[in-house]
């Protein structure tokens, strides 16, 4: 097979893809600097950027988004290895039940949204159950869990929903781990954190920087937690992003595709960041 | 602004757009009627209120395919969404669009002339439109109408309160920031740019700025910055007292009226006098739910449909446009239980037996009476104004201290 011929093959694949993909890409960036803006004319190339950095609105809900996509991917992260390598080590006949856990995984983003507002809500159900334990006196003694920049209900709810996901794909990559190592390693006095970080954590580190990456990335940019979660000021940045397109005076839709832009740049630059990282931790790990 | 020249280009070339103003020729809307019967109209509408979809799928869409063989498909959509539809409509260029009626408003309808996006004058061909004074809808957000939108029904804004719980609600927003100091926690507006909450921050800058009559006259810089300074320090006097402390708002009206159904706020807000009667129809609301207005003012607006610029069925848009302006589909839309929303006709010009039909109509007890609303009903402000406010809102009152 030469070099070219996988591309060849993808080709009918990757053409309308790139096309579909590359077109909104650059209708995008040239909207960001005002171009294709139906009747609108700017005078300033750099507007919506000028408009973007006037304030620290936009660098305040990138930090925010920045906060959200970080803690939740790392917790559903830890959550998920510790459950799935949990499941992996259970007797063979109880491992069916634990179908249980995928259940968050078909339920669609929004729906978590709900639940959240149910759960975590002044009138919802943690508070009845802090009131009939005697907790609280009345529902405005039950903290402010939703809607603030703490973040605390859009973190629950992307670790509820992506804990499953991490599950799925580290117990993959766990099945194919060959189990006489670990007997092999007992036999040679290995405790169990030893075993656990020496022989299983490097051969699911694949997996795991995968799913962070997708986690990261995907939770950085979402729209619809946050649309049905998350604090008003600064809120994540796909909201902000809505308001420009959709809520304000449409001469001003540069705004958005200039914060559309920015992410997309983030997000190939944190792409390459996290890889060469992982690489040279990889590399620092002693191969056995 | 550049763009404005555009449009005053637009305008003069426009082909023949003023001169085709022909008075309703009853023999052109018979030939539209001939014309749209077996087609089939789509209905670009805000899809947020199941009582307003079934209003539409069930009385309006029966109606149409009864007296006009036409079949109306709703399709739920905001108004922002589908003027962009629009505009990507117009890039591409050619062809026939996928829209044949809008229902539209403010700042979108602003958007949609400012880009040619809708065909007109229209409203001179509906026999139907002789019912209504011109003079009321010569305006949509001080943006002209022209005849390129079709009135159709008119909304005022009320609040809401529950009678079992609050015993003398706020009448004025002097009044409302005493309340709201004495109930910390038990009121908030849905975020601006919402629909509702802008709404909200509109009147207080009437109410704190010495009311409406001097921002009709379009946008004027000075008087604006002069006056924004009263309405942010009304509005930060009461953001220690809101829910949350006003570090959060409601992200829509839909969202405050959870709170308010949940008991967490005593006092809510709607831009629809009928609303807190339509919830306790549906029992969503106690049926000691009343709405109030503030006597410093009340703003109400009209709704209109309009055909955009590539519609595949303008006849058949028009018969259904024409048809929602009629007597009989204006009762039926007023009934609480269908939806509520006020008759845009001038009852001056109906025949006695529909008058009587309108005023005798009981609008359940968590409506107003028309008079009682009609006393603070102050017109909306132009539209440059309010992307000022809302733009402001943020700077000066979310992200101020």
């Amino acid at each position: 097979m030469r070099p070219s011929e996988p591309l060849l093959r993808l080709l009918p694949l990757l053409l309308p893809f790139s096309l579909v993909f590359g077109c909104g890409l650059v209708i995008t960036l040239l909207q960001s600097f005002g171009f294709l803006m139906f009747s609108y004319t700017y005078d300033d190339l750099f507007f919506a950027y000028r408009e973007l950095f006037a304030d620290s609105w936009f660098l305040r809900s990138a930090a925010f988004s920045l906060y959200v996509a970080a803690a939740s991917s790392g917790l559903s992260i830890a959550i998920g290895t510790a459950l799935a390598y949990a499941l992996w080590k259970m007797p063979e006949r109880y491992r069916n039940f634990a179908i249980v856990y995928k259940i968050p995984l078909v339920l669609p983003h929004i729906a978590v949204g709900f639940l959240a507002v149910i759960f975590l809500a002044k009138t919802g159900i943690l508070a009845s159950i802090a009131f009939h334990l005697g907790l609280i006196d009345s529902f405005e003694g039950f903290p402010d869990l939703l809607y603030t920049s703490a973040g605390i209900d859009l973190i629950s709810a992307y670790i509820y929903k992506e804990t499953p996901f991490v599950m799925v794909m580290v117990y993959a990559m766990l099945v194919r781990f060959d189990r006489r190592q670990i007997d092999t390693a007992r036999m040679l006095g290995a405790g169990r954190l030893r075993i656990f970080y020496t022989l299983i954590l490097p051969f699911i580190l694949p997996a795991i920087n995968t799913t962070f990456i997708i986690l990261f990335i995907f939770t950085f940019g979402g729209f619809d937690l946050p649309f049905v979660l998350g604090d008003s000021y600064p809120g994540m940045l796909s909201i902000r992003i809505y308001e420009y397109f959709f809520q304000k005076d449409l001469a001003l839709r540069p705004v958005a595709m200039a914060m559309l832009s920015l992410i997309f740049v983030f997000s190939l630059f944190f792409i390459g960041m996290y890889l060469r990282l992982s690489a040279s931790l990889a590399r620092g790990v002693r191969k056995l | 602004m550049r763009w404005l020249m555009h449009l005053a280009v637009m305008w003069v070339f426009l082909p023949g757009a003023l001169n085709s103003a022909v008075a309703a020729d009853s023999g052109a809307f018979a030939d539209m009627v001939q014309q749209a019967k077996g087609s089939e109209v789509k209905w670009f509408m805000w899809g947020g209120s199941t009582t307003i979809n079934s209003w539409v799928d069930s009385y309006v869409a029966e109606a149409v395919k009864e007296k006009y063989g036409i079949t109306l498909k709703r399709v739920p959509a905001d108004a922002a969404v589908f003027v962009n539809k629009l505009l990507t409509e117009k890039q591409a260029g050619g062809g026939k669009g996928s829209m044949d009626l809008l229902w539209i408003n403010g700042e979108n309808f602003k958007n949609a002339m400012e880009n040619g996006l809708l065909q007109g004058p229209l409203t001179d061909l509906l026999p139907n439109y002789s019912l209504v004074d011109p003079v009321s809808v010569e305006f949509d957000f001080g943006y002209p109408v022209r005849g390129y939108e079709i009135p159709y029904g008119r909304a005022q804004f009320v609040f809401e309160y529950d009678s079992a719980k609050v015993a003398n609600p706020p009448k004025t927003f002097a009044e409302l920031k005493e309340w709201i100091k004495k109930n910390p926690g038990k009121f908030t507006y849905p975020k601006p740019p919402d629909f509702t909450g802008s709404a909200f921050i509109r009147q207080v800058f009437y109410a704190v700025s010495g009311g409406y009559q001097q921002y009709l006259a379009g946008f004027d810089k000075g008087l604006y910055t002069g006056n924004l300074p009263k309405m942010w320090e009304y509005l930060n006097e009461l953001k220690p007292h809101l829910w949350q402390q006003g570090k959060n708002y409601p992200k829509d009206v839909a969202a405050l009226d959870t709170l308010f159904e949940r008991g967490e706020v005593l006092l809510n807000m709607s831009y629809h006098q009928a609303s807190a009667q339509g919830k306790i129809l549906q029992g969503r609301y106690k049926d000691t739910v009343r709405t109030l207005v503030m006597t410093d003012g009340s703003i109400y607006n009209t709704h209109f449909t309009a055909v955009p610029f590539n519609a595949p069925n303008r006849a058949g848009a028009l018969v259904v446009a024409n048809f929602l302006l009629s007597p009989e589909a204006q009762l039926s839309k007023n009934h609480p239980a269908n939806w509520g929303d006020f008759t845009v006709l001038d009852l001056s010009k109906l025949s006695g037996e529909e008058r009587q039909k309108f005023q005798t109509l009981d609008l359940g007890v968590a409506t107003l009476p028309l008079a009682e609303l009609g006393r603070v009903a102050v017109p909306e402000i132009p539209a440059e104004y309010l992307e000022h406010l809302e733009k402001d809102w943020e700077k000066l009152v979310l992200q101020g201290k």
